[in-house]
């Protein structure tokens, strides 16, 4: 996308990412803001990640933009001056924005490359270490609940986010599994302070709902910090109320600098997630296929992936959301991506992890 | 004539390479497609204008982007 914007923003197009809610919450260990201001740091990270000129636009806490666009994670509408769609995809594809340009605006004398690009991409935020705690699995049939911070009790910001999922059971008859997590948030740079007593929740359930255990402790752990999300996994009867769950959680929120100890509240509904992703993390057998996981599934699926075997990948043998990221994938910008190249693009997912968005 | 008959011909040939490149279906990718087919604003229709924000976190009204092409790309952190 950053080669179109490129060569089109000079030619009077105005190109726009919209920051909407987190596609994959908990990759790279990025958890969904809760506040605009907190919104605003994710775009920042984003554009600090990502090396991209490409300027934003914050939908609404309520994502009521994504919502009105069918809440694909990466569509793409091209706008003409009378602000009518001209085109749109599910998936962004930036060579056909470029064909659609091509035709609508007129072609350009020299087509930028990535590799024309300086492009300063960083590595996300990693304030302590992680792998240190066991994480939960869970399947990848659990949905995410609405978890709903109560803003207006706390003091100080929520450097903990909770993400809770509930079992199809739970949902459908009332009674099941509900997972708990909760996740530092890497934007405040905090990490657990393992000196200090472990984090613990509580909840408090409506009349006519049983939580089991209603309370619990984080694990005792050896090393001083981390960065492990603290997961819980409980059983519900929640019958036929409809009334949320109230859910306290206690912990230290640490940095090198200073620790506080913190009590904050969230209002957990009964009612699936529109916004709340895909999580990444956690499941049977490692992280699902995704923008995270690509270039290993690249490198891992090589083989199969080469239809005509002739030991490259043309962008059409590769799965649409791997198409997207071709031209990344395509160092030296030859229309193929061979075995060199996705090796490459494992190293730089291991060392300093994959790109932040489907550019 | 010839051309229809070419047009004819490449038709399914074509068909099948995209086939082996849409995603699976029942897939998340696959619903996220039938989803925005079916409820994103078409073609021909204007994009939808409501009160958002900038990056900086001011307000923005998306009927400002009348008046010049303009591309929106939907994204985030992960």
């Amino acid at each position: 996308m950053e080669t179109v914007y490129r060569d089109y923003a000079k030619k009077g197009v105005r190109f726009y990412y919209l920051y909407k809610a987190l596609a994959h919450p908990d990759l790279h260990g990025y958890v969904g803001p809760v506040t605009l201001a907190e919104r605003v740091l994710h775009i920042k990270e984003a554009r600090r990640t990502l090396g991209s000129e490409i300027p934003w636009l914050c939908d609404t806490m309520a994502n009521e933009l994504k919502h009105l666009l069918a809440d694909a994670p990466n569509s793409e509408f091209l706008l003409n001056p009378e602000g009518k769609i001209v085109a749109r995809r599910a998936w962004s594809d930036p060579e056909a924005l470029r064909k659609d340009l091509e035709e609508h605006i007129g072609s350009v004398d020299r087509i930028t490359r990535i590799s024309d690009l300086n492009m300063k991409t960083a590595a996300p935020p990693k304030p302590a270490p992680t792998g240190v705690v066991p994480r939960l699995a869970l399947p990848e049939r659990f949905r995410g609940l609405r978890a709903e911070p109560q803003l207006s009790k706390a003091e100080k910001p929520f450097y903990v986010k909770l993400r809770a999922e509930a079992d199809p059971a739970l949902l459908r008859e009332g009674k099941g599994k509900l997972y708990l997590g909760f996740y530092l948030d890497p934007i405040y740079g905090v990490h657990w302070n393992n000196e200090a007593a472990p984090v613990s929740f509580e909840v408090f359930a409506p009349e006519g709902v049983t939580v089991t255990p209603a309370k619990a402790r984080g694990p005792k752990v050896e090393q001083p910090a981390d960065a492990d999300p603290r997961e819980f996994m409980l059983d519900a009867d929640r019958g036929t109320s409809t009334v949320p769950l109230r859910v306290a959680f206690r912990y230290y929120a640490c940095t090198d600098e200073w620790c506080i100890p913190l009590t904050q509240e969230y209002l957990v509904h009964w009612d699936a997630d529109r916004d709340g992703g895909i999580r990444q993390s956690g499941r049977p057998g490692g992280a699902a296929p995704g923008a995270g996981q690509g270039p290993i599934r690249l490198l891992n699926e090589f083989d199969s992936f080469d239809r005509n075997k002739d030991g490259k990948l043309a962008k059409e043998e590769l799965p649409p959301p791997m198409q997207q990221r071709f031209p990344m994938m395509d160092a030296n910008s030859d229309g193929f991506v061979d075995r060199k190249e996705a090796e490459a693009m494992v190293e730089r997912f291991r060392n300093q992890g994959p790109p932040r968005k489907k550019l | 004539m010839r051309l229809g008959l070419l047009l004819m011909t490449l038709a399914p040939l074509a068909t099948a390479q995209r086939m082996d490149v849409l995603p699976q279906p029942g897939s998340a990718g696959d619903v996220v497609v039938k989803q925005f087919e079916a409820a994103a604003p078409a073609v021909g229709a204007a994009f939808p204008a409501l009160p958002i924000h900038d990056e900086a976190g001011k307000p923005f009204h998306t009927s400002s982007l009348k008046g010049r092409w303009t591309v929106v790309v939907s994204g985030c952190l992960t």
